[in-house]
């Protein structure tokens, strides 16, 4: 359990995919699911989970219980930006637990929309691995406790669309080609007619910001947790094949423009003294493409391309700098960020 | 304008997108849009969608929506409509009507496959398959297949199940 977060390893720049990513949904059969909870049920309700998962005395120090009322707004937008928490649950009034494993790759939300939402990350193309490590924690929890479970509609979840197994696999995966010749329009209807989706995870306008998209399963019931799987792994072949087909076309044909491209990326990341965050989005995924493909010719940075997609973020910013800043601070500060790793 | 998901912020971000062909707009703050990993929003409203055309339908026999609310939590009908959102484990069973259909539309099935907790998982990993087994022996039977049938009905036998188990 003990390593590197996975935006600190190297497998995350070797490939079109990031990150795989496993989220199960549970509730406690004792408790009225969050919408009916009160404060005093909420706060032993967290207890007794936060208990069951790492309890004082078991040796099970791996997992940290970080108390969100006493963290500061930056420091609670970095776990945002680091996609360990969600906006909603940040948003929440009522008593809430984080769990975080050593290497932050394995996190518990408690009381979120479900009062269990385990999530488990791993570098790569490695569902199946997130897939154990979220189970491990599953199976943990349940030793003790007893889940809101149905023998025919299977977990119990707040929302019907995460009923059954409560699973929703995705992978994190860079996806410039296809975004650039515009055919996200012409696959997403039949992506969607196999129960998964794909979206930005940066949005803005019509593109996501970085090439960076989240591809995911929809549907909950009606499969096991291994087919879900395998349906978004199929689906995720066939989107790298465009993928790679556009990528092709572009490298072909348009080799030199493509260079120019990377090279113009990296001079204004090197060079900037102030930049936005979707202008530098966009330029890291230049550069993170003339790494893969070798067509950039500077030395790589030790750090990964998305662990600084994530440390020019405005939360990871602020808690640098240790102060609240206005956006065209962070701009600055953004390309002092980006100057020091580049240039 | 607002931030449709919030409705707190001010939108800033400004997305379109792809649902069955149509393009959909969303207006969202920075806050719910950037970082969301979870909820796809395109999922939602369809989800959404369908509760509202699930009302409209049988808002003309208004006899089949359910009026009671779930006698463990409160929830109404209305709230679990307007919210999207279920308020405890007895709420199933008290819309279940509604919450079949909408599994049916939305998930495409309404049966759980997938794991089940260690502590009912053996009693219920059996029970599905006898019933399988004897969904197979009734076919057997039926299509007149005697050799299968009688093979289907030793297997059954063998799993020893206790006398109360039968199929719903
Ligand atoms: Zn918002
Ligand atoms: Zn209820």
């Amino acid at each position: 359990m003990s390593g590197r977060p996975w935006f600190a390893q190297p497998i995350t720049d070797e490939g079109p995919i990031l990150s795989s990513r496993i989220r199960l949904a549970r509730n406690l059969r004792k408790y009225p699911f969050h919408q009916k909870l009160n404060a005093p049920g909420a706060a032993t309700m967290v207890q007794e989970i936060a208990g069951a998962i790492a309890p004082p005395d078991s040796g099970r120090g791996f997992f940290h219980k970080m108390d969100m009322q006493s963290l500061g707004e930056a420091e609670q937008k970095t776990f945002l930006e680091k996609h360990i928490v969600s906006p909603e649950f940040l948003r929440g009034t009522l008593p809430r637990g984080l769990l975080i494993s050593d290497d932050q790759n394995v996190s518990v939300m408690l009381n979120e929309e479900d009062h269990v939402r385990i999530q488990s990350v791993q570098p790569g193309d490695a569902l199946a691995e997130a897939l154990t490590a979220a189970n491990q924690v599953d199976d943990l929890i349940e030793e003790t406790l007893e889940y809101a479970f149905h023998s025919e509609y299977g977990y119990l979840t707040a929302c019907p669309t995460n009923t059954g197994t409560g699973l929703r696999a995705s992978y994190m995966i860079h996806l410039p080609f296809l975004e650039r010749t515009d055919q996200f329009k012409a696959l997403l209807p039949a992506i969607t007619k196999f129960g998964i989706t794909l979206r930005g995870i940066y949005g803005e306008g019509t593109e996501s910001m970085g090439g960076i998209y989240q591809i995911s399963n929809q549907t909950t019931l009606g499969k096991t947790e291994g087919e879900i799987i395998e349906a978004l792994q199929n689906m995720t072949k066939k989107v790298m094949e465009h993928e790679n087909q556009a990528r092709d076309k572009m490298l072909g044909a348009h080799r030199a423009d493509q260079e120019n491209m990377i090279y113009r990326a990296y001079g204004v990341l090197a060079y900037s003294r102030k930049i936005t965050a979707k202008e530098a989005m966009d330029l890291l995924s230049e550069v993170r493409l003339g790494y893969l493909y070798g067509l950039l010719d500077k030395a790589k940075p030790t750090k990964q391309i998305y662990q600084i997609m994530m440390e020019i973020q405005p939360g990871h910013l602020q808690r640098v700098a240790g102060r609240e800043m206005d956006e065209a601070e962070r701009d600055y500060a953004r390309a002092a960020y980006l100057r020091e790793i580049f240039c | 304008m607002l931030c449709q998901k919030c409705k707190k912020n001010p939108a800033t971000v400004h997305m379109q997108q792809f649902i069955g062909g149509n393009k959909t707009e969303m207006h969202l703050c920075q806050e719910c849009s950037a970082i969301k990993m979870d909820m796809p929003i395109s999922f939602e409203h369809i989800f959404k969608g369908f509760l509202t055309s699930l009302q409209s339908m049988t808002a003309n026999r208004p006899t089949q929506t359910p009026s009671t609310p779930c006698g463990r939590c409160g929830m109404t009908y209305e709230q679990f409509k307007s919210s999207g959102k279920l308020g405890c484990e007895a709420c199933y069973p008290a819309f279940a009507k509604e919450i079949e259909a909408l599994f049916k539309n939305v998930q495409g099935s309404t049966r759980h496959e997938g794991k089940f907790p260690q502590r009912m998982g053996v009693d219920m990993r059996v029970r599905r398959e006898a019933d399988t087994l004897r969904i197979q022996l009734k076919e057997a039977v039926d299509a007149e297949n005697y050799e299968d049938a009688a093979r289907l009905r030793d297997i059954l036998r063998a799993m020893n199940l206790p006398s109360e188990v039968k199929s719903p």
